[in-house]
């Protein structure tokens, strides 16, 4: 076993892990990662949004795997909210 | 024994149609006598069928704890309930310890929720501010000048000010009452899973799961009730006996010849079997003993009696008879012969009319009796509103005896733990001389705090079981190809009791009797009037207004001291008062009006 | 802050004598989001005043008194719009003769008024039409098979492509109760369309809003997760999957279990009560009897099965590992974090990811089971 050296008065062994070792790995999947806005339940409106609006909508799909076309709005007027 | 003496007398038709502030379809048709004060005749009647003893044949026994909660919206949890103990007795089977303290738990939640609701914000509207000012300004001027005897405990200074904090909406008991309502109501989800209609309540018991995180959830929220129940049983004793000392002779209000049942609640773990055989013992075990109270006698507390004494009476009702349609019951399994007008055996067949509110069916409600074996009488028991029978025959029976509800003969004593604003209380609530519109309104807010107590002992018992890491709360079961039951349970208003028959595996009859039906009868075919028809009958009318103006405040504060709850079984209408009739009618004496022809 | 299109005050008028239990008003007392009195006592922002006509918790003692503004707005005499809310399964009223099934109040003849007479001239003339509950929805308990009064939902009494003055069809929350904090909800989302804040109410095919049943019942189960590792409760004492025990949430849209009944507490089959298909057009016959098992959940449960057994012994691994803390955890006389003061550090470097990383990697479970006495 090596002996334990001082770091400014602290007595530091033999690390069992280092700093880094819980960061990010590449290849992995990331929730942040571009193109997962396209998954299931939402769309883009296209490129010009109003002023302080997003282009993403969401449809019935976006909250059930279960005949989600019969969930949306009947109204086109309304704005398509699936449940949280 | 009656007297006639025919005099001239001015009746007013007035009707009340439909009542509010109560669950159902009410109707109350009246005729007064405004110059002697009286109301001289009443019908109520209920203008709803939907047939559940007719839809429910056919079906599998084991649904009927679901489908008949629907038959009402503020005490469906009663309904299963009472349906699981008429299926366990008809399947054999006893329910393990822990799922008896869950229903009690739920059902003394429920309990404390309906009453405060229906006392605090359906019925004490009837006494609030508001209300006396428009119909007895005179009370409500002495209200302001009368101190509140317990005005320490509960913060009201004068009556007035107990009247204030009821007005809908903006008075602060009003208000604090639905917040209580949730909570309590928060109570029942976490033993009964959802309110009203119960999601986790099977025959042979419960799906809730019994840990110690659910029992703690439901005892501090329990501690906080108590708390406002503390408060609210002086402050209802100091409003409803003001109305006595501001009207003489208010105790004639809603006056009625004792006649009380009640079904018995809160089954006892160590004793009930659900067996027929037995159920006159585990009927005496409950934490609300069951019995009938005639002229302040109690007659009985034996189920078997009460059951053997149950008839169904047509009368002025939309119905088809059954006599000569199937009998499913003769015996019951101890030998007894049962009646061809018992549940067991009635078939329910509608005939819907034109109403006749003058000498034919005019109700949806069916006229149930109760067989004075002693005396032949078929009896017009009514329940008090719930809690007057309960109290009433408990404390005549003196079989309840647990650290927080005692029995006395005369009494019954509850004690209460310390809570947030008051030490340790004890309350008792005495035997009253006159079965009345006060006395029924009183002894909900006792009984409120009767249910919060018994659900102290019932925590209590639940985390014996869970200390021993006892979790059964469910017992299997196989459906008989043939077999009877029946359950008696007291719904949050009185007497509930289902009857079931079933063969071939189905259910070949059901008849559940909530209170309603007994409360809210139409005259039956011995033309004896229903409860309210007769407690209302003979009123005394105290408000100050005339025939113009007339609200009829006494006689709503009457019908709503029974706790009408219509889907089980009825609309006022005030029409503009017209002069219907002049006519010499004999003035009968007691009790005989619509008595025996 | 209503807008130019929207309207100041609202009447509701709450007509619970369909054939109901009047348990769907009962449960909207227990609301709290909103509770009916903010909405009352006008405590939510830009929502309009409210006037409620409803016979539980009127002021008045019944009667003329309580039944006067339901006859001026059958008469179009109201001075601001209503929604009509009904509450109960709607009677065949064509098949009885003289006789009626439920009324509310009575008719200029001394006869009792059918709820039918009262719908066919409230609903042409109300701003909205809510549906509130399984029996006014869709006929409900008492439309069961064998039932004496034919009685159906509003919409089918109505007609399905019925809209109201605002052009709203008719609204259904269905729910045996409703949930209380659903039916206000929608409520108030019909209020704020009113004050021309909100728009067009969004409903599916069956007329229910989409925020509110967009989803099953099973998809936002707490006890799904056992489902999916093919783990089954095969009686009531079980706190595992019910769907062998009669639960039909798989198919049934209800956010119950995901909302809980009120104030986040009770539901359904996540405390352990079956799903018996409250909210659906085909309760309550499709789902009877309840307390089998749907024929649905033999076939998928039995393929589960394997899938499951998997999976669940790989999330048992996985569990004990992440049930161990990292040895660096320690009071021993000596530092073993991996600390350095300067980053990056050029011994670390050619290392690469995860070299030390012992708490997360398999091989190294062994040994810290035998190391760490948690584990004997």
């Amino acid at each position: 076993m090596k002996r334990p050296r001082i770091f400014a008065n602290l007595r530091v062994g033999k690390p069992d892990t280092k700093p880094s070792a819980p960061s990010h790995v590449r290849g992995i999947r990331g929730g942040n990662q571009v193109g997962a806005a396209d998954q299931v339940g939402f769309y883009s409106t296209g490129p010009a949004p109003r002023r302080g609006v997003s282009d993403i909508k969401a449809t019935a799909a976006r909250s059930t795997g279960i005949n989600p076309r019969a969930r949306n709005p009947i109204d086109p007027r309304s704005p398509n909210l699936p449940p949280a | 024994m009656r007297t006639e003496t025919n005099v001239q007398r001015n009746l007013v038709e007035m009707a009340w149609d439909p009542i509010t502030r109560i669950i159902g379809n009410l109707g109350i048709y009246t005729k007064i006598d405004f110059d002697n004060r009286e109301v001289v005749e009443c019908k109520s009647t209920s203008s709803l069928f939907r047939g559940y003893s007719v839809f429910m044949k056919g079906k599998d026994p084991r649904d009927a704890g679901f489908i008949t909660s629907r038959i009402c919206g503020i005490c469906g949890d009663n309904h299963t309930t009472c349906s699981v103990y008429a299926q366990n007795m008809a399947y054999g089977i006893k329910m393990p310890p822990l799922a008896e303290c869950i229903f009690n738990l739920g059902e003394a939640a429920e309990y404390m929720f309906d009453h405060a609701i229906f006392q605090d914000n359906l019925v004490m509207v009837d006494y609030c501010e508001r209300m006396v000012k428009e119909t007895n300004p005179g009370v409500l001027e002495k209200a302001e000048h009368t101190a509140a005897p317990h005005a320490d405990v509960h913060g009201h200074r004068t009556i007035a000010d107990i009247m204030r904090s009821y007005n809908p909406f903006t008075g602060a008991m009003y208000r604090e009452a639905l917040v209580m309502s949730r909570l309590t109501r928060e109570m029942f989800c976490l033993m009964e899973g959802r309110h009203v209609h119960p999601s986790t309540l099977y025959a042979g018991g419960t799906g809730t799961v019994g840990t110690p995180q659910v029992f703690t959830d439901y005892l501090s929220r329990l501690l906080r009730f108590l708390d406002f129940a503390k408060r609210l049983v002086p402050l209802n004793d100091d409003l409803l006996d003001f109305f006595y000392e501001a009207m003489p002779g208010y105790e004639k209000v809603g006056d009625r010849r004792v006649l009380l049942g009640c079904w018995g609640s809160f089954q006892n773990p160590d004793v009930c079997d659900y067996s027929y055989r037995r159920m006159t013992e585990w009927g005496r075990a409950m934490y609300v003993t069951p019995g009938v109270v005639v002229d302040g006698k109690l007659v009985t507390t034996d189920l078997v009696d009460i059951n053997l004494g149950i008839r169904i009476l047509l009368g002025n009702s939309f119905y088809d008879d059954w006599e000569q349609e199937e009998t499913f019951v003769q015996e019951d399994p101890l030998g007894n012969a049962v009646d061809k007008r018992h549940p067991w055996n009635q078939t329910t067949i509608p005939k819907p009319q034109k109403r006749d509110l003058k000498d034919g069916p005019y109700s949806w409600v069916m006229s149930p009796r109760w067989l004075d074996k002693r005396t032949g009488d078929h009896l017009a028991l009514d329940t008090g509103g719930g809690p007057l029978a309960r109290l009433w025959v408990t404390a005549l029976a003196k079989l309840v005896d647990t650290p927080y509800v005692k029995s006395t003969g005369s009494s019954v004593v509850m004690s209460f733990p310390k809570t947030a604003s008051f030490p340790e209380t004890r309350y008792e609530w005495k035997i009253p001389q006159w079965a009345n519109t006060i006395e029924r309104t009183r002894a909900r807010a006792y009984f409120i705090a009767y249910a919060g107590a018994m659900a102290v002992y019932f925590v209590e018992r639940a985390m014996e079981l869970i200390r021993q890491g006892d979790v059964k709360v469910f017992q299997e079961f196989d459906v008989p190809e043939d077999g009877i039951g029946c359950g008696f349970h007291e719904a949050v208003r009185g007497v509930l009791s289902h009857h079931l028959v079933i063969r071939d595996g189905k259910i070949a009859n059901y008849h559940p009797y909530p209170p309603t039906p007994w409360n809210a009868s139409p005259r039956d075919q011995y033309g004896t009037p229903g409860p309210y028809e007769d407690a209302v009958q003979g009123l005394p009318i105290f408000e100050e207004n005339g025939q113009a103006g007339f609200k009829g405040i006494d006689i709503m504060r009457t019908v709503r001291s029974f706790d009408p709850c219509l889907p089980c079984g009825v609309h006022m209408y005030v029409g503009n008062g017209k002069v219907v009739e002049q006519r010499h009618s004999p003035m009968l004496g007691l009790g005989a009006l619509g008595g025996k022809p | 802050m209503a807008t130019k299109s929207g309207v100041e005050e609202v009447h509701v008028l709450w007509i619970s004598e369909g054939m109901s239990c009047d348990g769907d008003t009962v449960s909207v007392t227990a609301a709290e989001q909103p509770a009916i009195e903010d909405v009352v006592l006008g405590l939510i922002p830009g929502i309009p005043k409210v006037h409620l006509h409803n016979k539980v918790l009127d002021y008045s003692l019944g009667g003329e008194d309580y039944l006067r503004v339901f006859h001026q707005a059958a008469r179009g005499e109201l001075a601001a719009p209503f929604v009509l809310v009904i509450e109960g399964s709607i009677p065949n009223e064509r098949i009885n003769g003289e006789g009626f099934w439920t009324s509310f109040g009575n008719r200029a003849d001394g006869q009792p008024k059918p709820i039918n007479d009262w719908i066919d001239e409230l609903a042409p003339r109300a701003w909205a039409v809510v549906a509130i509950g399984t029996c006014a929805t869709y006929g409900g308990i008492h439309a069961m098979a064998g039932n004496a009064t034919g009685c159906m939902g509003l919409a089918d009494y109505l007609g399905w492509d019925f809209r109201s003055t605002a052009g709203i069809p008719v609204v259904n929350v269905p729910g045996c109760p409703v949930q209380p904090d659903n039916f206000m909800e929608t409520l108030t989302w019909l209020l704020y369309q009113a004050a021309g804040l909100n728009p067009m109410i969004p409903l599916d095919q069956e007329l229910r809003p989409t925020w509110l049943f967009g989803k099953t019942v099973h998809e936002g189960c707490d006890r799904a997760g056992y489902y999916e590792q093919g783990d089954f409760a095969l009686d009531y004492n079980s706190p595992k999957c019910q769907v062998k025990v009669g639960c039909w949430g798989p198919v049934v849209n209800c956010n119950v279990p995901k909302r809980g009944w009120m104030a986040g507490i009770g539901g359904c089959p996540n405390v352990g009560g079956i799903c018996i298909g409250c909210t659906m057009p085909g309760f309550p016959d499709k789902f009877m009897p309840f307390m089998d098992e749907p024929p649905g959940a033999a076939l998928s449960g039995n393929v589960i099965r394997t899938y499951g057994r998997m999976i669940r012994a790989l999330r048992a691994m996985t569990n004990d590992t992440m049930n161990a803390e990292p040895r660096w955890r320690h009071n021993r006389p000596e530092l073993t974090t991996g600390y350095n003061p300067r980053w990056p550090h050029p011994r670390d470097e050619p290392a690469g990811r995860g070299a030390t990383v012992a708490p997360i990697r398999a091989r190294d479970r062994a040994s810290e089971l035998a190391g760490d006495p948690k584990f004997h």
